[in-house]
């Protein structure tokens, strides 16, 4: 294992606006070889931390040491040799090839003219390379998707050649495979080019899985910090999400939304992967899963997943598929509530 | 569509990059030599070539024409054909807009307004014809109060533009603000004397043969100084392509760049303006015309392609001004316009690369 190296500390940062606080008395470090993760929700101030991290804002309070020196100290041409960012807003730089994109990254090291030397070329085509962004070279960057866009972001940040990264919720824009993609590359760039990296997300699930450190941002506006099991473990992030009707799931390491009083209860019994998907549609319309002492209904789940049936209450007719069964459920409620109008 | 090879990442071939250049090279020389050729007086091929060439011409009157009308004219079309492209281009550029340019921002107003402060304030011993006749001094006069005018509506939309971030905001606060310049003009024009007026309303139509030989001097230099300017800024300006946020994470220092942006560009189309009247259109199709065609966004092939484009352009709406085999001479503002208009459409209709650029 590489040795670890603190590259930033932050010690009682207060972040904001003169009206307003926005984050407080922050204890923050950054270590060389590690994808940390700023997690929280929307308007918890993620943006503002990463700003002010990377001297764009002045801090309220307290002091960022970065590379042992204040940040708001250094001078911008020599942050922009130590930290390269990649950002929220869709950037549209004109019919501009993907090469020319990270091209850009060498900004800091290139002549006034910006001509290519052989070195910025290598350094150019090894951060493509790196982030599988080669085949769109020639490509003009607005006839990308999305996801390869940001994969081209992130290799002019790459390209940029600096130790740190900082990314402000660089898989807003993107579906489910291509966060998963960015997550993967991310943590892949940390460990074996000894990144520092900071990224900033609403996504939970993701930031569980990929994150070496988190940085959550609690309810009370600070943010704990640690490996991400450890905060999953000692509560930091129920406290964290919670929110009326959602309670976590500390087996799946998910939130799930609590249930209401008027529910109805449903007793499942099949085979489990079925079990699992019925359940999902269940409580998605109002019906609570539970087990067979409190059920007011039972459904019997038969076959396997090719040729599943549902049966309700021992009932002579059986459902092929969970769009039937939710139909008859519903009929057969609406056929109770005529018969007895409470 | 998708090239997937290694080669891509032999990026823009030199032949890729001077093939543009001489190409629009020789249409702009021949452009040139037709201009030269072209005009109100009728004058044989054969006479023009021999007064460059030296050989004494059978008509000292063609020969004059030739020399202190058609050169200047024609020089003077290049320049501000150029000058107006580039500064429409950075405008662009810096506001990542595609309506952007010299004119539409309220910078040709802000020059307007200054050269009627000095045409109807400065009163009647000095309207527009005195003051040329002044010779040098009366040439910086005027573009130091075309520059002045073009620079402080430039601020003041840079000010504003640290408030605004959306850029279709900063369009229309820009639009306002050359409404309001024209509007302080149309008062100072409501209380001059008809005479005064008549010269400040024949500089708006434009022309480009005003210029003497020893303000053309003057003149070159500037828009030189702004050309050679203008492609040292060519870093800075790519780096403005991702936006100003991505630009300041690499280094760029954001306030320093629009001030020099906005320097070089108020000098090129306060000058430009300043000696042949209001210009229009050139500074915003040409920008479009030249990325449209090249298909790229690099400032380093933009800004010598652009050049040649609006001197080429510029040069073809002089000799149409001229109306070739008539005695009439057409605006020049209206001609660009009139040019200028359908190219926009053509693009935005034809050249879906358009929208990709902003």
């Amino acid at each position: 294992m590489i040795s670890e190296e603190t590259i930033l500390t932050a010690e009682n940062l207060t972040v904001g606006y003169k009206s307003k606080r926005v984050l407080s008395n922050l204890n923050l470090t950054l270590k060389t070889g590690e994808l940390t993760c700023l997690l929280g929700p929307n308007g918890a101030g993620k943006s503002t931390l990463i700003r002010t991290l990377s001297g764009i804002q002045p801090a309220l309070e307290g002091q960022t040491l970065f590379f042992e020196k204040e940040v708001n100290l250094i001078s911008k041409k020599d942050l922009a040799t130590k930290l390269s960012m990649v950002l929220t807003e869709k950037a549209n730089p004109g019919n501009l090839t993907a090469f020319a994109v990270v091209a850009l990254g060498r900004f800091p090291y290139t002549s006034w003219l910006g001509n290519l030397s052989k070195q910025d070329t290598e350094k150019i085509k090894w951060a493509m390379q790196a982030t599988g962004t080669v085949e769109f070279a020639n490509i003009h960057i607005a006839e990308l998707s999305d996801g390869e866009r940001q994969k081209v972001m992130i290799a002019r940040a790459l390209a940029q050649d600096t130790p740190v990264i900082y990314l402000d919720e660089p898989t807003a824009h993107l579906d489910l495979p291509n966060r998963i993609e960015i997550f993967h590359l991310l943590k892949k760039l940390a460990s074996e080019e000894d990144k520092a990296i900071l990224l900033s997300t609403h996504e939970m699930n993701m930031a569980l899985t990929s994150a070496d450190n988190l940085w959550l941002i609690n309810q009370d506006k600070t943010i704990s910090t640690g490996v991400p099991e450890d905060l999953v473990i000692n509560g930091a992030f129920e406290k964290a999400f919670s929110k009326d009707q959602m309670y976590f799931d500390y087996d799946i390491g998910e939130f799930k939304r609590s249930l209401k009083q008027s529910e109805i209860s449903v007793c499942l019994i099949g085979p489990s992967i079925l079990k699992k998907w019925t359940e999902r549609a269940l409580q998605r319309n109002n019906y609570a899963v539970v087990d067979e002492l409190h059920a007011d209904i039972t459904i019997k789940i038969d076959g396997d997943l090719k040729v599943p049936t549902w049966t309700i209450d021992k009932e002579a007719t059986s459902y092929k598929s969970i769009s039937h069964l939710l139909f008859a459920l519903e009929e057969k409620m609406s056929r109770q509530e005529n018969l007895n109008p409470s | 569509m998708r090239l997937s090879s290694n080669e891509g990442m032999s990026h823009n071939g030199t032949r890729q990059r001077w093939q543009p250049i001489l190409v629009l090279s020789s249409v702009l020389t021949g452009l040139f030599i037709l201009d030269l050729l072209l005009g109100s007086v009728k004058i044989p091929i054969a006479e023009v070539f021999k007064t460059f060439l030296g050989n004494a011409n059978s008509n000292e009157a063609w020969s004059a024409i030739i020399l202190k009308i058609r050169l200047p004219r024609a020089i003077t079309a290049i320049l501000a054909g150029a000058a107006l492209s580039i500064g429409g281009l950075q405008m662009q550029t810096l506001f990542r807009n595609p309506l952007a340019g010299p004119s539409i921002l309220g910078i040709t107003a802000g020059s307007s307004l200054g050269v009627a402060a000095v045409m109807l304030v400065a009163g009647s011993a000095t309207t527009a014809y005195t003051i040329r006749q002044l010779g040098l001094g009366g040439s910086w006069l005027i573009i130091i109060a075309a520059t002045v005018g073009a620079a402080l509506v430039l601020l003041l939309i840079l000010g504003l533009s640290f408030k605004i971030r959306d850029n279709v905001v900063m369009l229309i606060v820009g639009i306002m603000v050359a409404n309001i310049t024209i509007a302080v003009v149309s008062i100072w024009q409501y209380f001059s004397d008809p005479e005064q007026m008549q010269e400040y309303i024949l500089w708006t139509f434009g022309s480009l043969g005003g210029v003497t030989n020893e303000q053309l001097k003057v003149l070159a230099l500037i828009v030189g100084i702004g050309i050679i300017s203008t492609f040292f800024l060519s870093k800075t300006l790519n780096a403005l392509l991702l936006g100003e946020n991505y630009a300041q994470s690499m280094g760029l220092n954001i306030r320093r760049s629009r001030c020099q942006i906005i320097i070089v560009t108020s000098l090129l189309a306060g000058s430009i303006t300043g000696f042949c009247g209001p210009i229009g259109f050139v500074g915003i199709a040409v920008p479009h015309l030249t990325r449209s065609f090249l298909n790229t966004a690099d400032h380093k092939i933009l800004i010598p392609n652009c050049v040649l484009i609006g001197a080429s352009l510029m040069l073809l709406c002089d000799i149409i001004s001229q109306v070739p085999g008539s005695q009439t001479i057409l605006p020049i503002n209206a001609i660009t316009a009139m040019i200028g208009s359908p190219i926009v459409i053509w693009i935005i209709v034809k050249r879906r690369n358009l929208k990709a650029s902003f």
